[in-house]
């Protein structure tokens, strides 16, 4: 379980998150939406620890995440994928070894066991024939999808997208979040979205958090959503019509 | 001005904090695995060294020979003995040209491209991705970089010293107006072993600081592709700076 309380955050005097509070079951998909400078991607960043709170708590699991050592930290988040907006992938190796590398880094297994995880991986994504390519050879989508392999590669017990579908052509936003819903669904991962699509929202989130003026202002299933009563939050679905 | 210092030099303070606290974090932070930092190592050696020493051969191969014309030109009075050009040229090499020319092709070369490497890394989330997977991306980018600076350093500067070196005798030998055999006992009378463990803790100095200040730049770099412009410039310049004033403070040390 996840669970946001009370969190506040400001850059240079000007606050941006202002008393956040909800928490998220295991298994579940939460999808956290909001207009564009609202403080979606600072809150993500909260939950994987990259950020810490001016005021309140980040925990998961049990653990808060405020109150760890850096040695602590990256314990915890041995337990975290993370899909980054650009894919953060990284230029010098190859898509191969992009997916290996948390696998080399942090674990004792043979090179043969390795192999066979990354494949199954980039079998799971459809990108095994591009195991020895660069990134910068791959279109928006495959980094994504590589991206995506590389976040759950260990297994990991909770996974964070960032805009998993920005940049990308309808039909591969579709692959992309088919991914993250078996992902959710058969594997059951805790999954947290950050995302202006509200076409994937709607597909696959089990719940949605509206993020206003720094502060939660909607929390609930994706049905609650549907039938909004608070003229806000309605004007943003209306905005965002267009997507469903 | 804050309180009774002025803003920049609370800036430089808290500069040498960061960066202090930055190379802590890297060198204390777990290698997870020897044969990725074994690989990470020697793809920056070969960079740092092997790419970087055509340039500097012939950096030090034109500072040798300028250095002993220019000798030469203010010996030319018939009291002073020929062997004196030997002297001055291959001291002045082995302490001061051989480490600093080397430091200044470092400064521009390689710091510049650290800093714009880790800056890139930082503005596409690299950075982040590798500490979120658990990795302390400080201890994984900055360990191989400084290290491959420090132990390549010297050898850089050893091909330069015996570069420039070489290049001020044969200068001197096709002068007319100094013998090789002068040149040779000139600069035999003046060497020392002291110079040369001189001239190797300038080079180590000098690749620690040309690597982990880059790195510093780097890994703090702001903003886009202007931020890691801004940084790859900063780290040339703010190398160049340490690196005269850490020469000038090992002169008062060792000499």
């Amino acid at each position: 379980m996840i669970e946001v309380e009370n969190v506040h955050k400001g850059f240079g005097g000007t606050p941006v998150l202002e008393g956040v509070d909800f928490a998220i079951e295991q298994c579940n998909l939460f999808a956290i939406v909001g207009h564009s400078g609202s403080g979606k991607s600072v809150l993500l960043r909260h939950l994987v620890g990259l950020l810490q709170p001016d005021r309140g708590h980040v925990r998961v699991g049990d653990t808060n995440l405020a109150a760890l050592s850096d040695d602590e930290l990256e314990a915890v988040r041995t337990r975290f994928g993370m899909l980054f907006q650009g894919g953060a992938l990284f230029d010098s190796m190859t898509v191969y070894d992009n997916v290996a590398l948390p696998l080399r880094l942090h674990t004792d297994q043979p090179e043969s066991e390795i192999e066979a995880r990354v494949m199954e991986e980039l079998g799971r994504v459809e990108l095994q024939a591009a195991a020895d390519q660069t990134p910068a050879s791959l279109s928006g989508g495959q980094v994504k999808r590589v991206a995506l392999a590389r976040a759950i590669v260990r297994k990991p017990q909770y996974l964070f997208y960032d805009e998993p579908s920005s940049g990308l052509d309808p039909e591969t936003s579709s692959v992309i979040d088919a991914l993250i819903e078996q992902l959710s669904e058969t594997l059951c991962r805790m999954g947290v979205m950050v995302t202006h699509d509200m076409h994937s929202v709607l597909s696959i989130a089990d719940q949605v958090g509206f993020l206003y003026e720094g502060q939660m202002r909607f929390v609930g299933t994706v049905e609650e959503l549907r039938a909004c009563n608070d003229p806000v939050l309605c004007d943003f679905l209306e905005a965002n019509a267009y997507q469903l | 001005m804050t309180g009774v210092l002025p803003d920049k030099v609370v800036a430089l303070f808290r500069h040498v904090g960061r960066f202090v606290s930055l190379l802590r974090e890297a060198f204390g932070s777990p290698i997870y695995d020897r044969s990725t930092y074994r690989q990470n190592l020697a793809r920056e050696m070969k960079q740092v060294g092997v790419e970087s020493l055509p340039i500097v051969a012939l950096a030090a191969a034109f500072t040798g020979g300028v250095t002993t014309e220019q000798t030469i030109y203010q010996m030319r009075y018939p009291l002073i003995p020929e062997s004196t050009v030997g002297a001055i040229v291959v001291p002045s090499i082995i302490l001061e040209f051989g480490a600093l020319i080397t430091a200044f092709i470092l400064a521009g070369r390689v710091s510049a491209r650290i800093a714009a490497e880790l800056g890139s890394m930082r503005t596409n989330g690299q950075i982040d991705a590798l500490n979120v997977m658990g990795i302390s991306a400080s201890g994984y980018l900055i360990w191989p970089r400084v290290l491959a600076g420090v132990l390549t350093f010297p050898l850089l500067y050893i091909v330069a010293s015996v570069v420039g070196g070489a290049a001020g005798f044969g200068v001197a030998a096709t002068s007319g107006s100094v013998t090789p055999a002068e040149f040779l006992t000139g600069a035999r009378s003046f060497f020392t072993g002291f110079m040369a463990v001189y001239g190797l803790v300038k080079a180590v100095v000098f690749g620690f600081l040309i690597t982990a200040i880059a790195c510093y730049v780097g890994f703090y770099t702001e903003g886009g592709a202007q931020g890691v412009g801004r940084s790859a410039t900063r780290a040339a310049v703010a190398t160049c700076m340490f690196v005269l004033v850490a020469d000038y403070l090992l002169a008062l040390l060792m000499l």
